[in-house]
């Protein structure tokens, strides 16, 4: 399972931020605009050979099936992962506790998908997301009716 | 309180009316989505998500203070409220009612806002008004004459049914974020987005075409959207034969709008506003969304107005997909002029001037004659209490210093004022200018109804208790106009809004249950069976025999322009993290973490030019004031305007005071200004 | 027992001494021993020749930091700290381990040290090292390898949004 992102919805809102922040205490998603133009969140990829699990001395990061597992009790704060990442998706807080998106398992579904405005984050496993992204992108180009309304003087 | 101990709620910022859940537990009150809400669906934008931070803030007004030199002194409500009605009365005894002064709050509930202006008029003052003043006062004039009934003709969820939604001055994407999700939905469906707008915003980011208009040209946009709509024979003539009066005089009008006049006037090219003419008209139904673009000019009415004339001679109203939309700002606003506070309103769209209408208030309300005629609106005030005209002003909810434009006279004109007692849930800097200050329980601490920008009239619930001795709004004007004698026997906000649904015809069938059920009721609502109105004008409008009324309009520049002295152009609007005059965003520390300051954004090309470096901080500088924010360089605007935001105070010190003569709003939106590195540092 | 306090003046007077023990060849200078016990500190300094990590560990444990001791040789991931006792008393408080630190190749912030960056390398299967969302995102910090993401993502977004809007 993971957190897709349909970058054509990002309105930059940070609503997913906020409500990271509150339900976590820090935030596991970060966003930030590129050349004033889009928008993109970040946030842990998951990953099928995650680096972060494989470098972890202690075992704290544990690659699972579908996700990246985090057990804060294993944590020693070696600080490894972060520059394991090649997203830059895990960081430190200010205690040096990794806060890495663990996905929220206590809950059906993470609340930075269920609050987003625009509907742009997408969970689900991989096949499930690009579908959905694909289905967006299909309806547009095949409803669209301005396609057919000239440039030129009638 | 429900049994698994989430209590529904309306969001208290803007006015889309977004539903959630306040849960009670051990750590304090917590949010809960409400994935059933029609509106938003259970999304909520970052303020929804960081509302619970203003309940229990240490700032909060917990007691009454009286002011005592430079400081407060506490006392009891006896005391406060007995001190109220005492400085009201010998103000009545000594000026007459015409010197009492009362705004009321577009954040507070229907029932506080009726009885609020009803106590108002009672004692004999026309001097009643909001913050919709600000906001959207030329949406009444102007569509009360369009069409006969000044409000959102669709629902937001409708959105997703138009083939073309055009955003003219409105920045949805960050001011009104669950619109976005609708619209998006509609692009989905093969939807086309057109947005004019100075600025390229998050909104335009989703726009297929971006209509970068030059400050307060709307009208001459409109006018060639329309030139060529008629010209090209786009427009919807059974709809306008049978629906409208008023086209050949419009039609004559625009004819000097061609798209090249147009195109000079507003900076956008021929063929954008051609194409733009085109797709609005030819899509099978097309909504037009407006706000603050529109409303906040020396021509707003004029500007709303030539909104609903393309709306009209497309026929895109009355039916799923099609509609005008005014995004309203507040979480109540929609409600708190519906309940009439208004200086040319009363309950239910009665006009101040409508002795009939006022005959069946007197009725309604026991008898006592009511004033008729214009009272003071909200610009106007601060203005007359410089004149020594209003006396005694009573604020419900507002933190008016901050904004009012050029708000440094503001400040000056209050202090003269003999009496200013504010009722608020922070020590605003308008409450630390009063000389009573009341505190009150904010929206999740107290029971009532809101109405949002679409109609909808939905109960919020108590959740949880308010802090120290605040109260609620509600039961500090019953305990005063007791003191005054005005017999206020209510045992309750259900009371209230039952009243109200006797006295406000499109709230008739509207009962607490009903506003209670999931998504509330949308009016008008004439009976208790009645199901709500959802869509608008679907048969006829309500204006005389039926028909909607097309105005025709002229372009007219904004009030400032460019000069030698002041080479730039400032607007102002809003951030998405903030909300108006950020008392309560200011004070949420999610919402400061990601936006700490005020800015002003800048082009290159200027930044290059007024030695404006990315970081820094500058100086703004209107005839009105000068201000220091810190620098973005951005490519959002074109050179020559500059944009901040006005959540923080500083902004409307620079802001003009110049208004629409018919809605009497400030032209908020324009501003000729300089900027560079700040002086005396 | 040796009389400390006559020869050095540093540490108990009375031995047997329990002391930490670093290998220097294990050590990478990672940033778990000073974050589990403040008495390590792990500073960077910057100076012309460029960027070190220093960290410092305090020479002696008292009796009841054993447990610490432990923890810290249980967090360290390469076992690179131990602890013993010993018989002549270590001449110093404290002693400092000084590392080499890789910069960000596009905002030069020192963002790791490279033998934690080797020990990484030697644990991410080469392939993945090639790949991610740039092309060489090891020499980068997290800010930027966020950045590069963006960009790297947005960049369609961006072109389609950049049109001529007059």
């Amino acid at each position: 399972m993971e957190i897709y992102v349909d970058l054509e919805r990002c309105i930059f809102c940070r609503a997913c931020e906020v409500a990271c922040e509150r339900v976590h205490g820090e935030a596991r998603i970060t966003v930030e605009a590129v050349k004033d133009r889009a928008s993109v969140p970040v946030a842990c990829h998951h990953c099928e050979a995650a680096p972060c699990a494989l470098v972890c001395p202690s075992g704290a990061l544990t690659q699972e099936e579908a996700e990246v597992g985090f057990e804060a009790g294993k944590c020693t704060r070696c600080g490894l992962c972060v520059v394991a990442c090649p997203f830059g998706a895990v960081d430190l807080d200010p205690a040096s506790m990794v806060q890495k998106c663990d996905l929220c398992p206590e809950r059906e579904v993470p609340p930075c998908v269920l609050t987003c405005p625009t509907e742009a984050l997408i969970f689900g496993d991989r096949f499930e997301a690009t579908e959905e992204l694909r289905r967006r992108a299909a309806s547009r180009i095949a409803q669209s009716y301005a396609a057919s309304v000239g440039r030129d003087r009638a | 309180m429900a049994d698994d101990g989430l209590s529904p709620t309306v969001c208290p910022y803007c006015a889309l009316g977004c539903g959630f859940y306040i849960r009670k537990g051990e750590g304090g009150p917590g949010i809960e989505y409400m994935l059933d809400h029609p509106t938003n669906e259970g999304a909520l934008c970052p303020k929804g998500n960081a509302a619970l931070e203003v309940l229990g803030h240490p700032e909060r007004l917990r007691f009454p203070l009286l002011k005592a030199g430079d400081g407060w002194r506490r006392i009891s409500w006896e005391e406060a409220l007995a001190r109220l009605a005492g400085e009201i009365k010998e103000t009545i005894r000594d000026y007459g009612p015409g010197a009492l002064g009362f705004l009321g709050s577009a954040k507070c509930t229907n029932e506080e806002n009726y009885l609020f202006q009803k106590m108002a008029r009672l004692l004999g003052s026309k001097n009643v008004d909001c913050c919709a003043r600000r906001c959207h006062s030329p949406t009444i004039p102007a569509l009360n004459r369009a069409f006969g009934a000044a409000c959102m003709t669709n629902p937001i969820s409708d959105l997703a049914n138009s083939g073309c939604i055009f955003a003219i001055g409105s920045n949805f994407a960050e001011n009104h974020p669950l619109v976005a999700r609708w619209a998006l939905r509609a692009k989905d469906r093969g939807g086309f987005i057109i947005v004019a707008d100075p600025r390229l915003t998050p909104t335009a980011w989703l726009a297929d075409l971006h209509l970068q208009i030059n400050l307060g040209t709307d009208v001459a946009l409109l006018n060639g959207m329309m030139n060529v709509i008629i010209e090209e024979g786009l427009y919807n003539s059974k709809f306008v034969e049978e629906r409208t009066v008023g086209f050949e005089e419009l039609a004559e009008k625009v004819r000097w709008y061609t798209p090249e006049r147009a195109a000079e006037i507003t900076g956008v090219s021929a063929s954008s506003i051609l194409r733009a003419a085109r797709i609005y008209a030819r899509s099978p139904a097309s909504a037009i969304l407006y706000s603050m673009g529109i409303t906040q000019h020396s021509h707003g009415t004029d500007n709303v107005t030539a909104c609903a004339d393309l709306a009209l001679i497309c026929g895109h109203l009355g039916r799923s997909g099609a509609g005008l939309y005014p995004l309203r700002g507040q979480n109540n606003v929609q409600g708190a002029c519906d309940m009439g506070v208004l200086a040319d309103f009363y309950p239910g769209s009665v006009s101040v001037s409508d002795a009939e209408g006022i005959r069946r208030l007197e009725v309604a309300w026991g008898g006592a004659s009511l004033p008729k005629g214009m009272g003071m609106t909200a610009e106007a005030m601060p203005v007359a209490a410089g004149d020594g005209d209003l006396r005694l002003l009573y604020v419900m909810g507002e933190d008016i210093v901050n904004s009012d434009s050029a708000s440094s006279r503001g400040r000056r004109e209050l202090a003269n004022l003999d009496f200013l007692a504010v009722q608020d849930i922070f020590m605003t800097e308008t409450a630390e200018m009063a000389d009573l200050v009341l505190p009150a329980a904010a929206w999740a601490e107290k029971a009532g109804s809101y109405t949002s920008s679409e109609r909808r009239v939905q109960w919020s619930p108590r959740a949880i208790d308010p802090p120290g001795e605040a109260r609620s709004d509600l039961s500090t004007i019953i305990r005063l106009a007791d003191l005054l004698g005005l017999n206020f026997d209510y045992s309750g906000p259900e009371e209230v809004l039952a009243e109200i649904g006797r006295v406000v015809k499109s709230y008739a069938g509207i009962t607490r249950e009903r506003a209670g059920a999931r998504g509330g009721v949308i009016w008008p609502c004439p009976f208790l069976d009645h199901p709500g109105t959802p869509i608008l004008h679907q048969e006829e409008f309500s204006a005389p025999e039926g028909r909607a009324r097309i105005v025709p309009v002229d372009y007219q520049p904004p009030a400032e322009e460019r000069s030698p002295d002041y080479p730039l152009l400032l607007t102002t609007g809003r951030i998405v993290l903030h909300y108006n005059a950020g008392s309560m965003t200011r004070r949420s520390p999610s919402l400061m973490r990601r936006a700490p300051e005020l800015f002003v954004e800048v082009n290159p090309g200027d930044a290059d030019q007024w030695g404006v470096v990315d970081g820094d901080l500058v100086e703004v500088e209107t005839r009105r004031g000068e201000a220091w924010a810190r620098a973005r360089v951005t490519t959002r605007q074109e050179r020559g305007v500059l944009f901040m935001p006005f959540h923080f105070p500083e902004t409307n010190t620079l802001t003009s005071d110049v208004i629409d003569p018919v809605a009497r709003i400030p032209e908020f939106k324009v501003a000729a200004c300089r900027v560079g590195k700040m002086k005396g540092v | 027992m040796t009389d400390l306090d006559a020869k050095t003046g540093v540490g108990p007077i009375h031995g047997p001494w329990r002391v930490l023990l670093v290998d220097e060849d294990e050590c990478i200078g990672c940033r778990a021993c000073s974050n589990l016990w403040p008495e390590i500190s792990a500073a960077v300094g910057l100076s012309d020749r460029g960027a070190k990590r220093t960290i410092r560990f305090p020479r002696f444990i008292e009796e009841f930091e054993a447990r610490i001791a432990e923890a810290l040789a249980e967090a360290c991931p390469t076992g690179a700290i131990s602890f013993g006792l010993a018989d002549e008393s270590p001449g110093e408080e404290s002693f400092a381990l000084t590392f080499e630190m890789a910069r960000c190749r596009i905002c030069g912030r020192p963002f790791a040290t490279k033998k934690e960056m080797e020990y990484i390398q030697d644990r991410i299967p080469a392939p993945v090292q090639a790949r991610g969302s740039a092309a060489s995102w090891m020499n980068l910090c997290t800010g930027c390898r966020q950045d590069v993401g963006r960009k790297a993502a947005a960049r369609g977004l961006i072109v389609a949004r950049s049109w001529p809007r007059r």
